[in-house]
């Protein structure tokens, strides 16, 4: 049986290359939709009236002639608008412009003059998606995008090559039927066809590979300012002024914030990542005074250090942080740091004195930070900053006036029935202990207090009353969370004598399994206290029940509020979580330092090879020439003949194999190639001129041979493999006449 | 039959045996000789069309002879009746019943000469015979044997009085052939040679007519690749696209010219077509099926027309290489 190579028409090739052109469209759109361009009721329409042209063919190339016709002066006036409306942001009315030309351009009847700009036109989209966004769906997306550009570019060429004219088909759509052409295009699917697409796509990806590992490391959003757009994602809220329920309606977001590489091994206890340490007291909530605002040490570099006092040595394994972009300005750090290292050069307010850190605003996208030298005490030791309390506790006035930080945590409500209720609560944290009491003693006795037959719940429902909100519900028995539990055990500790603050973040996280790493999500934020010791800093306490129990230095791995258990996450969803990381860890943060590991680790892995191989050569050497150099008797020779006659039925067996199997091969999998193949040779030995008599009796039975394969039944065909040889060295025995 | 079971090479001998044979008599007409073997082959009937004295009747003879088998030879003329082809019925009065008393048609190599000076029912008679290879008389169906093959010859030039031979009749003939004057050196050789009539020419069989009927049934089982079909009949499109034709050549002539392409892989020692085949036979098994839309008066200039336009589709159609 005869296999055929499928033929294509003109009007098939046409056909392919409308298809293509329209899932390439479609394809740019992709990471589009995950940036905040605005106007998105244009891309949304742009991807259907795409996916229409690529559906139904037929009716989208039957668009009526005016439409043509209007279609430039409205592009022009709508894209001259959009620029001048968008003011001074010329990115997104430069994305929108591209997208609504590669709209036209899918949905035009197109020649090869177009079918380039829609290449360029869904590339510049493909690209400034993926490079604004830097998300993993940027890897997948290329990974599709490149085949089908390739094949997209084949059918045209090929198309080219059919129609030298360069039309567009009368007949593209006539009677057009998918089942027809889908069945056409599988005809085409020939083994060769996909072996070769595959080794020239694996090759392209290769060298890609090779030269992301190979190139120097440049920072794109450092070379390129301006290539800056806010990504959509998660607001959480977090803000220097946190009302009660704040942290509540964050918590309601399973969205991830951030991810956090630790090492292999998870912490034994959940980590708590500070955000925001709020000293203020003020009706409505807590918040940042101005005073500790003021004093953020604002940094323009990619590396802070922490101050000389905070500052810990290097070492320890460092954590990387991939904070999503758009959730809050504002990063989350698990306890002191020594030294935060960006990708990239901003502009951050380090507070000093708080243990935290903030970008001018939130991150746009992605962002990534490596802490080292880190603390994990449930202290932050003491700052220079803290003197003034130290001054205070000691009894030495601290001057009238507005209090400024430190002495802001201090602050009390000022009416009588909030002062009495903390009053009382006081009293009952001492106990009549009127002995003078340690930070460390009274916040744990305070937290017990608080936790005292009192429950958690998101929704609470406290008293109308006088007084301040925490008050009211301190002064109540029912159920609260972790800001009323945080914010009121800082009242009381702030009204027996010790100066406490506020910390919001987020506690725990979920413990990816696959690729080891926690993934914060919103609904783990969360708040809690701290308490200044002035012998030891400020003492972390976790007022919020079925937490850590508020004891420092204590591990626990029970649940705390909110789930915040950092349970080892196997899910499908934690599965494609863990794709982002590995996208994150292994090429978006891919930095110089990764690459010199790479590149030694490889350079080990071949030196490794190499040194076993040439082991395995020696000792395989050194063995026969010893069995050579041994005493040559008949035992000696009648092995040496069995080995060499065993060596020699086994080669002639493979040649044998070989044969057959290659032989009903060609006969099950067709002839034409091989035929085809005859054919070339036939034209290269008539091209090279040994077509003729005086090619001599060799050249004239090669051309013989040649004909059989090429023309006659497979069945009589002269061993092919020989014929060919003999073949490649008539022609160059031609060439070379 | 399996295709690598054909003796090709062993045909090639035997054929080129009788082209020798033939050749040592009709000089310098090589490729009219090898036309009329691959007719032969085919098992397929030729038409010689030339003017008188050039040899298309030796050429006919000399076949015969090649040939271990009957010949005969009915000369053409306008009261020439069918019963003088096929054979006439007569009444045994021994017997007292009719008898058939064959005629020259059942022979092996039949020479019509001038067959286009017979009346068209006579014409038709024999071309009756020619398709079927059978003869019926009064009811009855008589094969006629084989090897069979018939060797027409008719003149371009004088058509006084003749029947041209119509389309349809023309479509029985294999192939149309063209002896042409010897050049000047092989007519030397005949000069020298003497002039012999043609039962006089000594001449041998060097092919059985048992053997010749294996090598003809052989001729179907040579393999044509699609490619090559696809060109052949890329030709034959050709010709019925081709505006200077009235019509183009039928499916009869696309079989015609794989069978003759076919036979002549044989004759060549292959059991395979090449494409280089089909294109030496368009001519010989094409031309004479195919009328120019502006007739000229003149034969031969409209044979001539008619070959100059197949050449011409031949070398605009590309070879599958």
């Amino acid at each position: 049986m005869e296999s055929r190579l499928a033929k294509l028409d003109y009007a098939d090739l046409y056909r392919m290359k409308w298809i293509l052109g329209g899932l390439l469209g479609l394809l740019s759109l992709w990471n589009i939709f995950s940036l905040d361009l605005g106007l998105d009721w244009m891309v949304r329409g742009a991807a259907i009236l795409m996916m229409a042209a690529v559906l139904w063919p037929p009716v989208a190339a039957s668009l009526p002639a005016w439409f043509w016709r209007v279609q430039t002066p409205v592009i022009v006036v709508f894209v001259v608008s959009d620029f001048i409306l968008a003011g001074g942001d010329f990115i997104p009315p430069l994305i929108r412009m591209v997208i609504l030309l590669a709209l036209l351009r899918t949905l035009q009847p197109r020649t090869r003059r177009e079918d380039l700009q829609l290449v360029v036109l869904t590339l510049i989209l493909v690209v400034v998606s993926g490079v604004l966004t830097l998300e993993i769906s940027f890897a997948l997306q290329l990974a599709l995008y490149t085949p089908l550009v390739m094949l997209f570019l084949f059918v045209v060429n090929l198309s080219e090559s059919f129609s030298p004219e360069d039309t567009v088909p009368d007949n593209a759509w006539k009677r057009f039927c998918w089942r027809r052409f889908l069945r056409d295009v599988r005809g085409l699917f020939d083994s060769r066809l996909i072996i070769f697409s595959g080794v020239l796509f694996s090759g392209m990806m290769l060298s890609a590979s090779l030269l992301f590992i190979s190139l120097p490391r440049f920072e794109l959003g450092q070379t390129l300012p301006f290539l800056t757009m806010q990504a959509r994602g998660t607001y959480t809220g977090f803000s220097e002024q946190i009302t009660y329920g704040d942290i509540v309606s964050i918590m309601n977001d399973d969205s991830v914030a951030f991810r956090a590489d630790v090492g292999p091994v998870r912490p034994r206890r959940s980590p708590y990542w500070r955000m925001l340490v709020l000293d203020e007291y003020t009706p409505e909530g807590f918040s940042v005074s101005e005073s500790l605002r003021e004093r953020g040490r604002s940094v323009s570099s990619n590396f802070v250090a922490a101050p000389a006092v905070l500052r810990q040595p290097r070492g320890g394994t460092p954590w990387t942080v991939y904070f999503e972009g758009g959730v809050s300005r504002f990063l989350p750090f698990p306890g002191s740091f020594g030294h935060v290292r960006f990708q990239s050069r901003h502009d951050v307010v380090v507070g000093d004195a708080t243990g935290t850190a903030a970008m001018r605003e939130a991150p746009g996208n992605v962002l990534f930070y490596q802490l080292t030298g880190l603390q994990h005490a449930d202290v932050l030791p003491l700052h220079e900053a803290d003197e003034p309390l130290i001054r205070a506790l000691a009894g030495e006035a601290s001057g009238g006036g507005k209090k400024a930080y430190p002495l802001t945590t201090l602050g009390l409500p000022g009416d009588a029935a909030s002062l009495r209720v903390l009053d009382d609560a006081v009293a009952a944290v001492r106990g009549g202990d009127t002995e003078a009491m340690d930070a460390e003693t009274f916040g744990r006795r305070a937290v017990a207090l608080l936790q005292h037959g009192r429950g958690y719940s998101l929704r609470t429902d406290i008293p109308e009353g006088d007084g301040d909100i925490l008050t009211r519900w301190l002064d109540s028995d029912v159920a609260g969370h972790c800001e009323l539990f945080a914010g009121a055990f800082v009242l009381v500790a702030r009204r027996a004598g010790f100066p406490a603050r506020v910390v919001v973040g987020f506690h725990g996280g979920d413990w990816n399994g696959f690729e080891n790493y926690f993934m914060v999500r919103n609904r783990h934020a969360h708040a809690w206290a701290e308490i200044f010791d002035p012998e030891q800093g400020w003492l972390h306490f976790e007022p919020t029940p079925a937490g850590l129990s508020g004891a420092i230095g204590q591990p626990s791995e029970e649940a705390t509020a909110g789930g915040t258990q950092a349970q080892a996450d196997r899910t499908w969803a934690a599965y494609m979580d863990s794709l982002r990381v590995i996208w994150y860890r292994r090429v978006v943060n891919f930095d110089r330092e990764q690459q010199q590991q790479l590149v030694s680790g490889i350079g080990a892995v071949f030196q490794t090879v190499r040194d076993s191989t040439e082991a395995t050569l020696r000792s395989a050497f050194s063995a026969l020439r010893e069995w050579f150099g041994g005493p040559w008797d008949l035992r000696h020779i009648l092995i040496l003949v069995r080995n060499i006659a065993i060596a020699v039925i086994v080669w002639v067996l493979f040649r044998v194999a070989l044969r057959w199997v290659l032989t009903r091969a060609r006969i099950r999998s067709g002839s034409a190639r091989t035929r085809a193949k005859a054919g070339r040779f036939l034209r290269r030995l008539r091209a090279a001129g040994a077509d003729r008599e005086s090619g001599g009796p060799d050249s004239a039975r090669v051309r013989a041979e040649l004909r059989h394969i090429r023309y006659g039944p497979v069945v009589s065909w002269p061993e092919v493999d020989a014929v060919f040889r003999s073949a490649r060295r008539a022609v160059r025995r031609a060439a070379r006449v | 039959m399996e295709t690598d079971t054909i003796p090709a090479p062993r045909i090639r001998d035997a054929m080129e045996g009788m082209k020798a044979n033939i050749a040592r008599v009709i000089k310098g007409k090589d490729a009219a000789i090898e036309n009329i073997l691959v007719c032969l082959l085919s098992s397929g009937h030729a038409l010689i069309e030339d003017l008188p004295g050039l040899g298309k009747t030796t050429l006919a003879y000399c076949l015969a002879r090649s040939l271990d088998s009957g010949f005969s030879r009915i000369q053409f003329t306008s009261d020439l009746l069918p019963s003088d082809v096929i054979g006439v019925s007569i009444y045994d009065d021994r017997e007292r019943s009719f008898t058939f008393k064959r005629g020259p048609v059942f022979s092996n190599i039949v020479l019509a000469d001038e067959i286009n000076r017979a009346t068209p029912k006579t014409q038709s008679a024999l071309l009756e015979a020619m398709d079927r290879g059978k003869v019926s008389q009064d009811g009855e169906t008589l094969p006629i044997g084989r090897p069979f093959m018939v060797v027409a010859t008719q003149n371009p030039v004088d058509y006084e009085s003749t029947f041209p031979l119509p389309e349809s009749q023309m479509d029985r003939f294999l192939m149309r052939l063209h002896m042409g004057y010897p050049n000047f050196k092989d007519e030397m050789e005949i000069l020298r040679g003497g002039f012999l009539r043609y039962d006089e020419i000594d001449i041998e069989p060097v092919v059985s007519g048992g053997e010749l009927t294996g090598f003809q049934d052989l001729v179907p089982s040579v393999f044509v690749e699609d490619s090559v079909l696809e060109y052949l009949l890329r030709i034959v499109g050709a010709t019925r696209t081709e505006a200077e034709f009235r019509a183009g050549a039928s499916a009869r002539a696309s079989l015609a010219l794989r069978t003759a392409a076919q036979a002549l892989a044989l004759l060549r020692g292959r059991s395979f077509v090449i494409p280089e085949d089909v294109a030496q036979l368009v001519v010989p098994t094409l031309a004479h099926r195919l009328v120019l839309r502006r007739a000229s008066g003149d034969a031969i200039e409209e044979r001539h027309a008619v070959e100059g336009i197949l050449g011409k589709i031949v070398e605009r159609v590309p070879q599958p290489v």
